[in-house]
C-alpha cells in the first residue's frame, strides 16, 4: 500500500462529496456531501502522517477536523430544521430569498 | 393759589389746550367717519376753552397788577420760571420754561381769539369738506370732469389745532431755542395748510415755496444764535433763577468789543478774548434774517402771496394775523441784542417791503392777493417802528393789524364763499346790496387799515377813527422823531408817509371794486347771501375790535399793556460809553411832542390816497386805464411784482433745477450704466459657473453613480441564490486554480 493509493482513495472520496453537494437538492444530501469532503480530507492527514516526515501532528490534525465537523454537523441540522419550518421543505434550490 | 400761579397755570393749559385738540382729533379719525362733525367741535371747543383762559390769564393780571396806566415807563413786571431743563454742559444749560409779560398776555389773547374765530368760520366755510368724495373743482381730469378725493375736515382741524400751540408756545417761550423749536413748527403747519389742496400743483409748489423761503432765513437765525451762544454764553431772553439772561451779557460782549478795531473780522482773540463789534452785529442781524424769512419781508416776502393757495380760514390766521406777526414779535423780543446798525437795516428792510408791498397791492387782480400784498406792507411798517425804536408802536400796530387783517381775510372769505369760489377782482362787484353785512364790516375793517379818520372832531375825547388810524401814527411818530434826530435818514419818513398813502388807497380801491361798482353779469345770475351764523359772528366781533380795540389811541388801555413790557428799549447803548452809535435814538418825549404833526401829516396822505381811489373807482372820474398808462412803467414792474420771483427763478431755482438735472442725468447715464453693466456681468459669471456646475462637477458624480449602480445591477445577477450552484462554481475554480498552478509552476521534483 503506498500514499498514492491512500490519495486515490481521497481523491475519489473528495470527488463524490462534491458530486454530491453539486446534484442533490435535499438539504440532507447535500450535508452528507460534505461530510464526505472532510472526510477525504481526514484521509489525506492521516495518509501524509504515516508516510511522511510530518508525524503525529497529521493524526491530532485529523482529529480537530473530526470535532469540527461534529460541531458542523449539529449546526447544519439545526439550519435544515429551521429550513423546514420556514419553507414546509428541504429544497435547498427553494431558498433564495436573500436574492430578492 | 396765588394770582402768579394762577396766570402761569391758565396760559400753560391754554397753550397745551390746542395739542390736545390735535391729537384728539387725529385719533378721531382712525373710528369716526369723514361725514361727522365731530373734529371741528373739538377744535373750536379747544381753542375756545384757551381763548376763555387767555382772557382770564388777563384779567388777573391787570386785576393784581400795581401798574398805573400812563405814559411814564411802568415797573417791570415778569413772571419766568423754567420747567425742565433739556441739556446742561457744565454752565451752559438749555432750560424749557415760560416768561409772561404783558405783552404776552395780550399775544395770548389776540392768538387765542382769532384762532377761536377762525375755527368757528371754518366750521361753515370747509363743511364741504365732511364727505367721502369732495369733488375738486379747480382741478380736471383727463375728460374735464372734477377730480375727486375723500375730504378732509379731521385733517384741516388737526392742523389748525397744531399751528395755534406752536404760536402760543413762540409766545410763551423764555428762549431762543425753544422759540426756535416752535418756530419750525410754526413754519412746519404753515406748510400743511398751505399745501392743503394737495392735489392742486399751485398749492403744492407754494407749500413748498413758502417752506424753502422760510428755511433760508432759519439759516440766519441759527447762525445768530451761535454767535450768541459763543459770545455770550446764553441763549434766554429773560433772567430766572438767577441766571444771566442775554441783556446783561450781551451789554457786557459789547463793552468788551469797544476794546476790539471795529474791523476786526477774526471773531475772537482766543478762546476767551472779546468778541468783536462786527461780530455782534452780525448776531443780530442773523436773527432778523430769521424774522424777515418768517415776516415775509423783502427780499424773502414772495412766498406769502403764493400761499393764498391754502384755504381762505387759514390765510386769515396764519398769513395775515399771527404766523407772519411772529417775525415781528421775535425782532421786538431779541431788540437787546440788536446793535443799532442792525436796527437800521431792519428799518430800510421795512420801508422797501412797506413800498413794495403797497404798490403791488394797488395793481393786484385777485381778492386775496391785494389783502397778501397789504399784509407784507403793513409787516413792513411794523418793522419800521422797531427799526426806529418806537417799539410799543411796532407792538401796537402788530394786535390791531391782526384785528383788522383777519376780519378782511374773513369778510374776503365770505365774499368767496358767497359767490362759488370767484376771486377774480375783475369778474367780481356790486355785492353789496345782496351782501349787506359783509361790506359793513369789511368798511370797517379798510377804513382802520388805511388809518382814516376825521381830523379835528373829537367825541368824549376820543378821535374820529379806528384800531389802525392810532397805531399808524405811533409808528408815524416814531419815524418822525427818529428823523428829526438823524436827518440823513429822511428818506425812512418819506417812504412811510407814502407808504401811509398808497394803503389806503389800495384798500378802498378793494372795497369799492367789490362792493360799489356794477354788477357783472355772470354774478346777477347768481344766488347770492350772506352765509349762517359761524361765517358772520366771527366778521362782527373782529369788526367791533377792528374798531374800538385801540380807543383811546396811545394813551388807551392797549397801548399801555403793550408799554408794560417796554422795559427792552433800544438805546441801551447809551450805557455803553465812549463810542458814537451810527444813529440817535429819540426819547418818547420828544415823540409826543410831534405826535399832532405826524398825525396830521399821515392823515392827509391817507385822504388824499382815498381821494384817488374814490375818484378812480368810486366815481369813476378817472379812468383806471388812463391811471396806469401815466404810469406804465410802474405799473408793469408791480403787476409783475417787480420781477423777484423771475429772478429767484432765474438765478436761484433756474440754477439749482439745470444742475439737478445734469446730476440726474449723470445718475442715469453714467452711475446707472455702470451699475447695470456690473450686475449684467455677474449675471454672466453666475450663468457660466451654473453651466460649469451642471454639465462638469454634476455630470461626474452622476456618471460615477451610474456607474456603480449599473455595476451593481450586473454582478447582481452572479448571486443567483443556489447554493448548488455556488458550490459547483466553488470548485470549477478550484480546478481552475490548480490548472493554473500546474501550468506555470516550476518544474516539479
Amino acid at each position: 500500500m503506498t500514499l498514492g493509493a491512500y490519495l486515490t482513495v481521497a481523491a475519489v472520496l473528495f470527488a463524490a462529496g462534491l458530486t454530491c453537494m453539486m446534484t442533490k437538492r435535499h438539504a440532507l444530501g447535500v450535508l452528507m456531501g460534505v461530510e464526505l469532503v472532510l472526510n477525504s480530507a481526514c484521509l489525506n492527514l492521516v495518509a501524509f502522517a504515516r508516510y511522511t516526515a510530518l508525524g503525529i501532528d497529521g493524526q491530532i490534525f485529523a482529529l480537530f477536523v473530526i470535532v469540527i465537523a461534529a460541531a458542523e454537523a449539529a449546526v447544519a441540522l439545526a439550519i435544515a430544521l429551521n429550513y423546514y419550518n420556514n419553507f414546509l421543505t428541504v429544497d435547498v434550490d427553494r431558498g433564495d430569498e436573500l436574492k430578492r | 393759589m396765588t394770582a402768579d400761579s394762577l396766570i402761569i397755570a391758565c396760559l400753560t393749559t391754554a397753550w397745551l389746550l390746542p395739542l390736545f385738540g390735535t391729537v384728539a382729533i387725529s385719533l378721531l379719525r382712525l373710528r369716526a367717519s369723514r361725514l361727522s362733525g365731530l373734529p371741528g367741535v373739538v377744535g373750536v371747543g379747544c381753542v375756545t376753552a384757551a381763548w376763555g383762559l387767555a382772557c382770564l390769564a388777563g384779567i388777573v393780571w391787570l386785576a393784581t397788577g400795581s401798574s398805573e396806566v400812563g405814559h411814564e415807563v411802568l415797573e417791570q413786571r415778569r413772571l419766568v420760571g423754567d420747567w425742565y431743563t433739556l441739556a446742561s454742559f457744565g454752565a451752559l444749560k438749555f432750560p424749557l420754561g415760560y416768561a409772561i409779560d404783558s405783552l404776552t398776555i395780550v399775544m395770548f389773547a389776540l392768538v387765542t381769539l382769532i384762532s377761536t374765530a377762525v375755527h368757528l368760520y371754518s366750521l361753515v366755510y370747509l363743511a364741504d369738506e365732511r364727505t367721502e368724495c369732495y369733488l375738486d373743482h379747480h382741478l380736471h381730469g383727463p375728460k374735464g370732469e372734477p377730480v375727486e378725493r375723500p375730504g378732509r375736515f379731521g385733517h384741516f382741524y388737526a392742523a389748525l389745532g397744531l399751528f395755534t400751540f406752536a404760536m402760543l408756545g413762540i409766545v410763551l417761550a423764555h428762549g431762543l431755542l425753544q422759540i426756535f423749536v416752535f418756530w419750525e413748527l410754526v413754519g412746519f403747519s404753515s406748510y400743511l395748510l398751505i399745501g392743503f389742496y394737495q392735489e392742486r400743483w399751485a398749492a403744492r409748489q407754494a407749500s413748498f415755496k413758502a417752506f424753502l423761503m422760510n428755511r433760508v432765513g432759519d439759516v440766519g437765525f441759527v447762525l445768530g444764535m451761535t454767535i450768541l451762544l459763543a459770545t455770550c454764553g446764553t441763549l434766554l431772553l429773560f433772567p430766572s433763577h438767577g441766571a444771566p439772561a442775554l441783556p446783561e451779557t450781551f451789554a457786557a460782549a459789547v463793552d468788551a468789543a469797544q476794546s476790539v478795531p471795529a474791523d476786526d473780522f477774526s471773531g475772537t482773540h482766543g478762546m476767551s478774548g472779546p468778541a468783536s463789534y462786527t461780530l455782534l452785529v452780525a448776531a443780530g442781524l442773523g436773527l432778523l434774517a430769521g424774522c424777515v424769512g418768517k415776516s415775509a419781508q423783502f427780499p424773502l416776502h414772495t412766498w406769502l402771496v403764493d400761499a393764498m393757495e391754502g384755504p381762505t380760514p387759514v390765510s386769515a390766521l396764519v398769513h395775515s394775523a399771527t404766523m407772519v406777526a411772529a417775525g415781528v414779535y421775535l425782532a421786538a423780543r431779541v431788540v437787546p441784542v440788536l446793535l443799532p446798525e442792525a436796527l437800521l437795516v431792519l428799518a430800510y428792510v421795512g420801508i422797501t417791503t412797506l413800498l413794495l408791498g403797497a404798490s403791488m397791492a394797488l395793481v393786484a387782480r385777485d381778492l386775496k392777493q391785494v389783502l397778501a400784498h397789504s399784509t407784507i406792507s403793513q409787516l413792513g411798517m411794523m418793522l419800521l417802528g422797531i427799526g426806529v425804536g418806537a417799539w410799543e408802536a411796532a407792538l401796537f400796530h402788530l394786535v390791531t393789524h391782526a384785528f383788522f387783517k383777519s376780519l378782511l381775510f374773513l369778510g374776503a372769505g365770505s365774499v368767496i364763499y358767497a359767490v362759488h369760489h370767484e376771486q377774480d377782482l375783475d369778474r367780481l362787484g356790486g355785492l353789496r346790496p345782496r351782501l349787506p353785512l359783509t361790506a359793513f364790516t369789511m368798511l370797517i375793517g379798510v377804513l382802520a387799515l388805511s388809518g382814516l379818520a376825521v381830523p379835528y372832531v373829537t367825541i368824549f375825547g376820543e378821535s374820529l377813527g379806528f384800531s389802525g388810524f392810532h397805531s399808524k401814527d405811533a409808528i408815524v411818530s416814531g419815524t418822525m422823531a427818529f428823523v428829526l434826530k438823524n436827518p440823513q435818514h429822511l428818506l425812512l419818513l418819506v417812504a412811510v408817509i407814502l407808504g401811509a398813502c398808497l394803503t389806503a388807497a389800495y384798500s378802498l380801491r378793494l372795497w369799492l371794486r367789490l362792493f360799489a361798482s356794477e354788477t357783472p353779469a355772470h354774478l346777477s345770475m347768481l344766488k347770492i347771501h350772506e352765509g349762517p351764523w359761524p361765517i358772520t359772528l366771527p366778521l362782527v366781533v373782529l369788526a367791533v375790535l377792528a374798531a374800538f380795540s385801540a380807543l383811546g389811541g396811545e394813551g388807551g388801555w392797549l397801548s399801555s399793556l403793550v408799554q408794560q413790557s417796554a422795559g427792552l428799549m433800544p438805546g441801551f447803548g447809551s450805557g455803553t460809553a465812549g463810542r458814537t452809535f451810527v444813529v440817535q435814538w429819540a426819547d418818547p418825549e420828544a415823540r409826543h411832542a410831534i405826535h399832532g404833526t405826524a398825525g396830521a401829516i399821515t392823515l392827509t396822505a391817507a385822504w388824499l390816497g382815498a381821494l384817488i381811489a374814490w375818484a378812480v373807482y368810486g366815481q369813476r372820474i378817472i379812468s383806471a386805464a388812463d391811471l396806469s398808462r401815466q404810469f406804465g412803467a410802474i405799473t408793469h414792474l408791480a403787476t409783475a411784482r417787480w420781477y423777484f420771483d423771475r429772478l429767484y427763478r432765474m438765478f436761484l431755482v433756474q440754477p439749482v433745477l439745470v444742475l439737478a438735472g445734469h446730476v440726474g442725468r449723470m445718475d442715469k447715464w453714467i452711475l446707472d450704466p455702470l451699475i447695470d453693466a456690473g450686475a449684467a456681468f455677474s449675471v454672466r459669471v453666475s450663468a457660466w459657473s451654473r453651466w460649469c456646475d451642471e454639465g462638469i462637477i454634476d455630470k461626474l458624480v452622476d456618471g460615477f453613480g451610474r456607474g456603480v449602480w449599473s455595476s451593481g445591477l450586473s454582478l447582481r445577477k452572479a448571486q443567483t441564490g443556489h447554493i448548488r450552484q455556488y458550490v459547483l462554481l466553488a470548485a470549477a475554480a478550484v480546478v481552475v486554480l490548480f490548472l493554473l498552478l500546474f501550468a506555470w509552476m516550476p518544474g516539479g521534483k
